[in-house]
């Protein structure tokens, strides 16, 4: 005998309704309560006033000549982008910026997910290697650069390391913009690799034994139950981990600033590190013309990205 | 609901006008009225005053024996010696100390002086101060700083040992500082004629300074460039000759190997020991010298030595010091305005000699006796008592802020000489056109 469960929860046995007409579900709206608006103010004051407020108010200053020289603001059309472009400022910063953060994600992930695999389960030693990779997500940014500049500097510990194979060797890693910029990226994966790889953990624990069991007596080997089962079904994690590490990487400043101070020359010149630099200069209105580069940048990047994960983890 | 969207615009409007506010006074404090003559009085028991992490002793020694004198607190608040951007990045944010250890150069310049600080044309030191303030501490005609030691000069320290055992003498021209390189690749290979410190980006642009020191003498070349008679980008110009003899000595091999990442602290311990021959740096970094030799001057004067080379010959180029240049900022706070005012009154006048002897330095206003001058100090004072011209980047608004970023570019190979040229002329026009200057 077949049961139907109504949307009001009724179970009624299918022999005593006939013909069975089916009847639409009435969705009950939900009834307002008068009071909820005071929770929601604190928030909305919060993110008015630290977010709302002053990206609008940035816009505004992003076309003006806004400087620590003068108290008069005027509007000044594109100048400010026009100046950064001719500075070789805009387009030079924009590229390191993707360049990095492309770079830090892409390190990150890859090395996150690959401990997240080796520790998944959990058993003392693995929790005591989570907890120690874990650790460098408590150092501060500025306290990492400062760690990081004295090991790559060419007579510290890893040149150091290198001489022991190849003796004498002594290259300035963030010395020349190329390999700063990669060192910089793999310093970040460094730094937040401990987080993103409980992320993946999670991710992993949360798909379901059985289907790993199904497909191991089907006789799928290991890269095969990874591949075609862990993998899309750790879509929500990786959609996760994906944005949030390139967005991050896209807002990197400390780190940055600690380590190469955007050098050497503008090799590793992320876009805050420029709009510092403009906000030091006292060039406020250039220094909001950058700020509203990298709020466009988040947007124009994390919104498709954001959409493709999404369709993805449905696909999945 | 009604009720939440429209306190929600109410709230939005005002904080959207309050910012705006905020924005057009640019964290401008309002005049206290404190007489800023000479006659201020001490009236507050407390001074925020901020400060540089390489301080020289007898700039700490003042505010003790001020705190100590009169009975004030003295809260200093240090910012780091080789990051620029300190000081303008908190002054945006509108903090503001009562007193302001400074450059006196253009820098200044992005505080808006106008707006922000103490006109201090009327204190009666600056009658006695010749005329530095033409040149540094004023904008606009009015003066700002008190300016109470001798200029810091950009030159190079020598060790005596390394071009002694070479039969090498100090450098007077960059064609001697090629000798030297030349000469000591064969004579001492291990040792680096010229220790860069990239990585502390300030030092990059001293070289650059010192080549051009001679023509600064002998054309005002900074004049013409801020007159637009003359450019950075000139392809046949002084400047881009200063970096392209610059990066000369960089592909000669003069260098120390990790010149883009060495700091400036690991160059004086570098210079001691023989590692390094020449040294660019500026007089002010005695104290950072002789802290290597025990802080014996007499120890270091006998290891270390001081030449001025420019392009044609030994030309010191003179900038007035931090250590010792103080500001006056605006707070609206007019017992600690006024008390701010009484420590400049008394440090240049009561306390003036007592201070000027600890310096060690040659006095910057009239009426005290500098003490007799040994050893390296004495060789700062005969350098500075020859040929000399302001450092050629004191005045050249925005560019100055640029030069050490585009210098490190230099050095890394990302820009030609030409091209680091392009992009100085480039920020000293954006600095000019934010200062508003004449022509621009």
């Amino acid at each position: 005998m077949s049961e139907t469960t109504y949307p009001a929860g009724d179970t009624v046995t299918a022999d005593h309704r006939e013909p069975e007409i089916p009847v639409p579900p009435k969705r009950r709206r939900p009834r307002r309560r008068a009071g909820w608006w005071p929770f929601i103010v604190p928030a909305f004051i919060l993110v008015a006033g630290f977010f709302t407020v002053p990206f609008l108010l940035n816009i505004r200053f992003a076309f003006t000549d806004w400087s620590g020289y003068s108290d008069v603001i005027s509007f000044n059309g594109l100048d400010n982008f026009r100046s950064l472009i001719d500075q070789g400022i805009l387009w030079q910063s924009i590229k390191v910026t993707l360049l990095y953060a492309v770079l830090a994600m892409l390190v990150q992930n890859a090395f996150s997910l690959s401990m997240a695999l080796v520790l998944q389960r959990s058993d003392r030693i693995n929790g005591f290697f989570r907890s120690f990779f874990f650790l460098p997500v408590l150092i501060a940014p500025v306290a990492a650069g400062y760690i990081w500049g004295a090991i790559l500097a060419p007579h510290g510990p890893l040149n150091n390391f290198i001489s022991l194979f190849s003796p004498g060797f002594d290259y300035a890693w963030l010395g020349h913009g190329t390999s700063a910029l990669i060192c910089l990226s793999f310093i970040d994966a460094w730094k937040w690799s401990g987080l993103v790889t409980l992320v993946y953990i999670a991710g992993l624990n949360s798909v379901p034994q059985p289907l790993i069991e199904a497909a191991t007596i089907d006789g799928a080997n290991p890269w095969q139950r990874f591949w075609r089962i862990r993998f899309p079904l750790l879509a929500p994690a990786l959609t996760f981990t994906v944005v949030t590490t390139m967005l991050g990487a896209i807002n990197a400043f400390d780190l940055v600033q600690a380590t190469t101070r955007g050098g050497p020359g503008t090799a590793t010149n992320v876009l805050n590190i420029a709009m510092f630099n403009q906000y030091g200069s006292g060039f406020f209105g250039s220094a909001s013309s950058l700020n509203l580069v990298v709020t466009i940048l988040v947007i124009v990047l994390g919104l498709p990205l954001i959409t493709y994960l999404r369709r993805r983890e449905v696909e999945a | 609901m009604k009720l939440f969207v429209r306190a929600a615009a109410v709230a939005a409007v005002v904080g959207l006008g309050l910012a705006a506010c905020s924005a057009n006074n640019a964290g401008g404090g309002s005049d206290s009225g404190a007489p800023a003559d000479g006659t201020a009085a001490v009236k507050a028991k407390e001074l925020t005053i901020w400060s540089n992490s390489a301080d020289a002793p007898y700039v700490r020694d003042a505010y003790k024996n001020f705190g100590q004198k009169f009975g004030v607190k003295i809260n200093l608040v240090e910012a780091p010696a080789d990051d620029l951007n300190w000081v303008p990045t908190r002054w945006a944010s509108g903090d503001r100390p009562d007193i302001l250890e400074y450059n006196a150069t253009a820098l200044f310049w992005s505080l808006n002086p106008a707006a922000n600080m103490i006109d201090l044309s009327n204190m009666p030191y600056v009658k006695r101060s010749g005329d530095i303030y033409k040149n540094a501490g004023s904008f606009n005609g009015k003066v700002y700083a008190a300016i109470t030691v001798g200029p810091g000069q950009f030159g190079m320290y020598y060790n005596r040992k390394v071009l002694a055992d070479a039969g090498l003498g100090a450098p007077k021209t960059f064609a001697d500082v090629e000798n030297i390189c030349t000469t000591l690749k064969q004579k001492a290979p291990g040792v680096s004629a010229i220790y860069e410190a990239g990585g502390s980006q300030f030092p990059a642009q001293i070289q650059i300074i010192d080549y051009l020191a001679s023509v600064e003498s002998q054309q005002g070349y900074s004049d013409q460039l801020l007159a637009k008679k003359a450019a950075l980008d000139d392809p046949q110009g002084p400047f881009v000759a200063a970096v392209t003899e610059y990066k000369k000595l960089q592909t000669m091999g003069c260098f120390n190997g990790d010149a883009t990442t060495a700091k400036t602290e690991a160059s004086y311990k570098a210079l001691a020991d023989g590692k390094a021959a020449l040294l660019p740096q500026n007089t002010s970094v005695l104290p950072q010298l002789t802290a290597v030799y025990s802080k014996d001057l007499a120890k270091t004067s006998a290891a270390i030595g001081w030449a001025t080379p420019s392009a044609t010959g030994a030309t010191a180029a003179w900038s007035p010091s931090y250590n010792g240049t103080w500001y006056l900022p605006k707070t609206g706070k007019g017992d600690r305005e006024s008390t701010a005012l009484a420590f400049l009154q008394w440090i240049t006048t009561d306390g003036y000699q007592a201070y000027l002897t600890q310096t060690q330095r040659f006095p910057a206003l009239s009426g005290a006796q500098a003490a007799a001058p040994t050893g390296l100090v004495q060789e700062f004072t005969n350098s500075y008592a020859g040929p000399k011209a302001l450092a050629v980047n004191s005045n050249l608004v925005g560019f100055s802020a640029q030069f050490p970023t585009i210098m490190t570019g230099v050095l890394s190979g990302q820009y030609t000489p030409l091209q680091a040229g392009e992009l100085a002329q480039k920020a000293l026009a954006q600095g000019a056109k934010a200062a508003r200057m004449a022509g621009w």
